[in-house]
């Protein structure tokens, strides 16, 4: 049957403009300080813009590496993607599970979130709590919202309808239009320097709460992956992306820095954290003159926002079990589409039964969000990591690709005749993913267990299925990358830099023949 | 010379328009942020928050300089 064959050959169409660009990625990430303030509030109380400002700067550096690597590979695989091109199939596929992991967490965090601010309306349904056998605090109504939310996804999805990007950029622009009102008026009317100072000097957290904070807070930064989605449906990406991603990287770092600044301005750090599921609303709503209609209006964008959240963590992953099994790291059984609507179902169907089952399982402990933002940093910061060392290590190993944006701060040096930028950013950036992982390991009790049982159990997989197809286990399967970075730039209109690669491979094959006549020294 | 309807509409688009006032909006936050959080005194939390706002505001009015010029040389 035709239709349940692998879609070997579905292209994704490069329509997205810059300012569709921009405001996807907007929509995405834009909204993860919807979830964030509130969590990190109640880790790291007085000390939560601080918080908010480092994992900002590791976030920073994270989106630098992923621009320059989504313009210069603009292919929709993302980090396990990248990871796979500079250190191998193995490590692609362990940075591939880790970001996976995200995705599922994507799901059931962004759509119990989401459903949290629909119950801004109906305050009744926070206050329900059963206690069954030993687990307490449980709010079956809010889980059985989150489930339904779920099951909406799964069926839109296998149906085919995507939000239209005309959709992402009204949502974007609504939600930028939305923040900014609330940090002018609330500086302007409502913020008290001396209540932000006071609770800075007589709230400061402990270490370990500080470093559960901001290791927490890298999740107002979730989404980065959707700058290298956004480059396989750009026109032109390596113009574009590096323009739209930095405008986005700065935005979301300014406005998470700004919420949490004036949080603790207007309110006690203990309201914010106790309104955990609709935190935005409640400082809108504290704000002078436009709280009475911020407040609402703010619980309506988050539930939309976040529900858009939630859905690209089922879209993500589906392209990234698609980018995995074209890549053979795992069986084209993942990407069977449906034979009416030519949607990868099982994949769809099974990442949200995932999603689910964390939504169900984390609804058994007394703060729902924060077991589910607890495991979420792990698999962030070990897909970060592995992208990092993968940047580092394509810079020397693949330095003929055109990187039409580089991270700052480099040296040159030459080697082999060719010159390779060193990226001293990247190691910084490395090191501050590093720090973020060693404080999940060190503070986050669940993640820390379930994150790294969830790889190993897909490394098991993964070895079982290399083995059954007679693939390396740790070793690469090999690949023309020449011939296939020539495709990916070719398939995006980037003629110039298609002209750029074939006369950088030129030089260089015309080097080594010359070496190779005059041989060894 | 009066510059035609497509000129003013080509440096009037939306991207340029929320670069300025994003921009200008930053700086006066930083100011306001720097000022009343008597950002000298109490440097590591207003100050510093006060000074990131600003540059910030700066970086976009960079960015929009750089793009109304990139406009009027294609209205041209």
């Amino acid at each position: 049957m035709a239709n349940s064959q692998p879609s070997e050959k579905t292209e994704l169409r490069r329509d997205v403009t810059v300012w569709g660009s921009f405001m996807w990625g907007y929509a995405d990430v834009g909204a993860d300080v919807y979830v964030a303030l509130g969590l990190v509030m109640a880790a790291a109380q007085g000390a939560t813009n601080l918080a908010f400002a480092l994992a900002g700067l590791v976030y920073i550096m994270i989106g630098l590496a992923y621009t320059e690597l989504a313009s210069a590979y603009p292919v929709a695989g993302g980090g396990h993607y990248f990871t796979l091109r500079g250190l191998g199939d193995f490590w692609g596929f362990v940075a591939g599970s880790a970001l996976l992991l995200d995705y599922t967490i994507d799901i059931a965090l962004f759509a119990y979130a989401s459903t949290g601010y629909i119950n801004f309306f109906f305050p009744a349904i926070k206050h329900i709590s059963l206690t069954i056998g030993p687990f307490t605090q449980i709010n079956p109504v809010w889980a059985l919202e989150t489930l339904v939310v779920i099951a909406f996804l799964v069926w839109i999805n296998i149906r085919g309808i995507r939000e239209s990007s005309l959709l992402n950029e009204i949502l974007g622009a609504l939600d930028i239009c939305t923040e900014s009102t609330i940090v002018i008026m609330g500086f302007l009317f409502a913020w008290k320097p001396e209540l932000l100072i006071f609770q800075w000097k007589t709230q400061f957290p402990t270490m370990h709460n500080f470093m559960y904070g901001s290791s927490l807070a890298i999740i107002s930064y979730v989404g980065l992956e959707s700058i290298s989605q956004a480059a396989q449906e750009t026109r032109r990406p390596a113009t574009i992306i590096p323009r739209t991603s930095l405008s986005l990287i700065f935005s979301v770092f300014i406005f998470a820095t700004a919420f949490s600044t004036l949080s603790l301005g207007v309110l006690p750090w203990q309201s914010i954290a106790a309104a955990e599921s609709n935190p935005m609303a409640v400082l809108a709503r504290s704000i002078p003159y436009i709280g009475f209609i911020a407040g609402p209006f703010a619980a309506l964008l988050g539930a939309t926002i976040l529900l858009i959240s939630s859905n690209s963590g089922v879209m993500s992953a589906s392209r990234v079990t698609f980018s995995m099994s074209q890549l053979k790291l795992i069986s084209p059984w993942f990407d069977k589409v449906h034979s009416k609507f030519q949607t990868p179902v099982r994949t769809i169907v099974f990442f949200s039964l995932m999603g689910a089952l964390e939504a169900l399982l984390s609804a058994l402990t007394p703060r729902v969000l924060d077991t589910l933002g607890n495991m979420y940093a792990f698999g962030a910061s070990l897909g970060y990591l592995l992208v990092f060392i993968a940047l580092i290590k394509l810079r020397f190993k693949d330095p003929y690709t055109p990187r039409p944006y580089t991270m700052p701060l480099n040296i040159t040096i030459k080697r082999n005749g060719i010159k390779t930028k060193v990226p001293i950013l990247g190691f910084i950036g490395l090191l501050g993913v590093a720090l973020i992982l060693f404080e999940v390991i060190l503070t986050h009790t669940i993640g820390r267990i379930a994150g790294p049982v969830w790889v190993f159990a897909c490394c098991a997989y993964y070895f079982y299925y290399r083995k059954s197809q007679g693939l390396p286990l740790f070793g690469s399967i090999k690949h023309d990358w020449e011939k296939e970075q020539i495709e990916v730039l070719t398939g995006a209109e980037e003629f110039e830099l298609v002209e750029k690669y074939k006369q950088t491979l030129k030089e260089r094959d015309e080097l080594l023949a010359r070496k190779k006549k005059n041989g060894p020294k | 010379m009066v510059p035609s309807k497509k000129k003013i509409m080509n440096l009037l688009n939306a991207r340029l328009v929320y670069q300025f006032f994003s921009g200008i909006m930053f700086i006066i936050l930083g100011v306001v942020i720097f000022i009343r959080g008597k950002g000298l005194s109490h440097f590591f939390n207003p100050g510093l928050f006060g000074v990131l706002f600003f540059a910030y505001g700066l970086y976009r009015i960079v960015l929009f300089v750089r793009l109304f010029r990139k406009a009027q040389d294609e209205s041209r």
